[in-house]
């Protein structure tokens, strides 16, 4: 038995499948989470079926016309694929519009059952619904249930097993059309398809899916003459819900402004929402990378200055624990993991290290596999750490309200705000991200959107960050890591904005579709759903490390320690091997952005680490730690690399200082080599997941953009760093570059010919809400008429 | 007036909406129509929350300027 989930968007429907299928999909605040259909078996102690039920979780959607892209999904699914049952999913607290939906569902031929969701809220707020009334009216089925709690479930599953007799699809638009409906009907009667009765309205509605049937549109032309009958239809759903169904419930008594509506007084604000926006996320990133939490160091050095670590004259293991949480300054909570996870680490290395007597194989185990695994674990807490605050704002409501607040600034750049949403799921992990962006309308701002993703440097870059703005900070004793890592993601943001500004405005040109979202209500996140976005997030992360990431680092340790002719090579002779070979012939191409010819015999490291992140971005800091224990190895010889100068044993940075040092590589190097990571073509399943997202053609053009756009802004990083009197040429180039292009689209000169064309030929017919050109007043007047 | 100088409070009536086909249908899909009553519950740089029904929707400026809305007829 198949059974489909259907409903508005945010109702709730995720967390009913999770329920029942004890799945871990991931559930947000707003609407639009999931953008795919998912399937699942019913868990159940008792049995209810001889055979077992399979549960589909579908996009959210207002209406069975659909908007965007990834509400067509929905619709298929109900009309084509033919479940036994859908479930219709109706937020209880917001009854008369999700019972628009509703209306349409029940003129399908397929059974029903309507559940009443968050019935617990309704009953809160004083609120009462009368389930018999819904049924007697609609004539199906209606259980009410509280998803979240886990109430009312059972028994809504035994219902829905019993509802499995066929049913015929019934309508509420009768009364002024009926007439209409029957000419429509014998149509879709004639053509043999299953439910006729849908077709039949929804081709009264207008529906461009229908429109598409061959004769349909003739047929509507001779029907409707100069009448308006989609809003006819519209009126008839909303007077039926209105009159017969919307009286089932009975309103208590309340304020008029609701709590969420208070707490949006606040976070809306016409002044302060943005500053409240930019300190959550100071706060976010400081509480996750700060080494002087709450400024206590800085505060303190105001007046004397509080004492270092090595001035505590600690000894031992005292001064390791204490190192753990303090040195001159207090560390973040995201900091003081990321220092136990690595101080469990070491240990670990050192035991096992010590115990394996064959030098090779002593060197492959401690070195390369555990130096390059540990190196990227060590983070696991803070990429936690970033991903839960994330994941509190989306579970609170509080995301969907940035994305209003940020419409107007968006629009500037391009884009609405609705694109906010894949963009801050991007720090998490670019996978979902880019595939959120089927929610955007727009073609060509959905290109723009999956392109600039990665920008947003996610959680498998976060090691890049901080363990090489660790390195730089330990190392040339200058700046300040918090500093240098919040610096790069803005980088990253800043890059973002640029390259969507310059595509929108030449190859990705469009209509910026208007910003149309609900709102939901605020609430506290769940503590539970919480713990299974961390636990899921942990679960990819360890899988990956020890799959994709320990085979990388087993080969990239063997290329290092093997020459040509497969002879084992000590950690020494390593820029005899392989991979030096490999890594000094790529090289070169590296010498703008600093990392290539000029840093010294052991620069290859970049080359190398810059590749590998192609397959995992995690990999940069693997082949770091694999790489850099190598270097370590050999101490002395490479200009006393000892681990004595490292405060706390932080794996990552670690071998980020001994690159450096073996390397001689100076800062804006460094910092060219982050950019460049960050901004360049994303990991293997990132790159997979865009070329599924776009336009077929288009992947080739998003790959070089890609490589372009991490090159030149790398070089311009590193070169202005080296040079400052470089910033002039390239502020000049990007003027030039900007001269261009206004001129272009100003029709003085012509670049993109054939773009132009097609913007010109677009505005003359219409081109969205404006109601200047006369277009939208025409349909209104119909509109008018008809009221 | 258009939707954007309706005061926040205060509820009005929906006369027309200016818009696209789809997308007019996306609106009446959440409830914003000719007829339908909406409240502005605030707005920031000219975008604007309302209450339609019991469901609080984001409009940016634009849009809200191609809804034109009307006081409700009063039955005093």
């Amino acid at each position: 038995m198949k059974i489909a989930l259907i409903g508005n968007p945010n109702c709730g429907k995720t967390t009913l499948f999770n329920k029942l299928t004890g799945s871990t999909a991931h559930v947000g605040n707003w609407p639009g989470v999931t953008v795919e259909k998912r399937e699942g078996v019913y868990k159940t102690k008792k049995r209810l079926s001889d055979d077992k039920i399979e549960i589909v979780d579908l996009p959210g959607i207002y209406s069975l016309s659909p908007y965007t892209p990834e509400e067509v999904v929905s619709r298929n699914f109900m009309i084509d694929e033919k479940p036994d049952l859908v479930i219709n999913i109706v937020d209880a607290t917001n009854l008369e519009r999700n019972l628009y939906l509703t209306t349409q569902v029940l003129e399908a031929d397929v059974p029903v059952l309507v559940v009443l969701n968050m019935m617990d809220v309704v009953e809160k707020s004083g609120d009462r619904i009368d389930v018999t009334v819904l049924e007697r009216e609609l004539k199906v089925p209606v259980m009410p249930i509280s998803a979240l709690k886990g109430s009312g479930l059972d028994k809504m599953m035994e219902r829905a097993v019993e509802c499995r007799a066929p049913r015929k699809g019934v309508t509420v638009v009768t009364d002024a059309l009926s007439a209409e409906v029957a000419a429509t009907l014998d149509f879709y009667n004639e053509a043999e398809i299953s439910s006729p009765l849908f077709h039949a309205v929804k081709l009264l509605e207008n529906d461009e899916i229908e429109l598409e049937r061959k004769g349909a549109k003739e047929l509507l032309k001779k029907i409707a003459g100069d009448k308006d009958l989609e809003a006819a239809v519209v009126d008839e759903r909303y007077k039926y819900i209105t009159s017969r169904l919307a009286v089932a419930k009975v309103k208590g008594k309340r304020d008029d402004m609701t709590k969420s509506d208070k707490i949006d007084k606040v976070l809306t604000h016409r002044i302060w929402a943005l500053p409240i926006f930019a300190a959550i996320l100071f706060a976010i990133f400081h509480v996750t990378f700060s080494e002087d939490f709450l400024f206590i160091g800085a505060w303190a050095s105001l007046g004397e200055g509080l004492p270092t670590l090595s001035d505590l004259g600690l000894e031992g293991s005292m001064e390791t624990f204490v190192g753990i949480f303090y040195d001159g300054a207090v560390f973040s909570p995201g900091v003081i993991l990321f220092n136990m996870f690595d101080a469990l680490f070491s240990v670990i290395t050192e035991a096992i290290g010590g115990a394996i007597e064959i030098e090779w194989l002593s060197g492959l185990v401690a070195d390369g596999v555990l130096g390059g695994l540990f190196a990227v674990l060590g983070f696991l807490p803070q990429i936690l750490m970033l991903f839960m605050w994330f994941s509190i704002l989306e579970d609170t409501g509080y995301m969907a309200r940035v994305a209003f607040v940020l419409d107007r600034i968006f629009r500037r750049f391009g884009l609405s705000g609705r694109s906010f949403m894949p963009m801050i799921m991007g720090f998490g992990c670019s996978v979902p991200a880019m595939i959120n962006t089927r929610t955007l309308a727009d073609e060509n701002e959905r290109t723009a959107t999956v392109r600039v993703i990665p920008f947003f440097s996610c959680g498998a870059k976060l090691p890049i960050l901080t363990a090489i703005a660790g390195g730089i900070c330990t190392f040339f004793g200058v700046g300040n890591a918090d500093l240098i890592t919040y610096g790069m993601y803005a980088l990253g943001v800043v890059a973002a904005i640029v390259c969507v500004l310059l595509m929108r405005n030449t190859t990705m040109k469009g209509e910026i579709p208007p910003f149309i979202m609900e709102l939901p209500a605020y609430h506290r996140p769940p503590f539970k759903n919480l713990m299974l976005h961390l636990w899921d997030k942990t679960k990819h992360f360890v899988k990956k490390a020890f799959t994709i990431i320990f085979a990388s680092t087993v080969v990239i340790w063997l290329f290092s320690h093997l020459n040509w002719a497969w002879h084992y090579l000590p950690d020494e002779q390593m820029n005899d091997s392989i991979l030096a070979s490999l890594g000094k012939f790529i090289q070169p191409l590296f010498t703008p952005l600093g990392f290539g010819s000029q840093v010294g015999a052991y620069g290859w490291v970049f080359a190398v680490a810059a590749l590998t992140g192609l397959i995992a971005k995690e990999n940069v800091i693997a082949t770091f730690g694999t790489l850099g224990a190598c270097l370590i190895a050999m101490g002395a010889n490479i200009g006393g690399v000892t681990s004595e100068i490292l405060i706390a044993d932080e794996e990552g940075i670690t071998s980020a200082i001994a690159m450096i040092t073996a390397t001689g590589i100076d800062i804006p190097g460094l910092i060219a080599f982050i950019a460049f990571n960050m901004l360049t073509i994303p990991c293997f399943a990132a790159c997979a997941t865009a070329k599924g997202e776009l336009k077929k053609g288009t992947f080739k053009w998003t790959l070089l953009f890609w490589v372009a756009s991490s090159y030149m802004i790398g070089s311009a990083v590193y070169t202005i760093g080296a040079w400052w009197w470089t910033l002039f040429i390239w502020l000049a180039a990007v003027a030039g570059a900007v001269t261009l292009i206004v001129l272009n689209n100003k029709g003085k000169i012509k670049f993109f010919k054939r773009k132009n064309v097609a913007v010109k030929a677009k505005k003359k017919s219409h081109c969205g809400c404006c109601a200047q050109c006369g277009y939208c007043s025409q349909a209104d007047d119909q509109n008018d008429v008809k009221n | 007036m258009p939707l954007n100088q309706a005061q926040a409070g205060e509820t009005m009536l929906v006369i027309r909406v200016a818009a696209e086909p789809k997308l007019r249908k996306h609106l009446e899909n959440l409830g914003i129509m000719t007829g339908a009553e909406l409240t502005p519950l605030s707005q920031k740089d000219g975008n604007m929350i309302v209450r339609v029904h019991d469901s609080r929707i984001a409009i940016n400026k634009e849009m809200a300027q191609n809804i034109i809305v009307g006081r409700r007829p009063s039955f005093a």
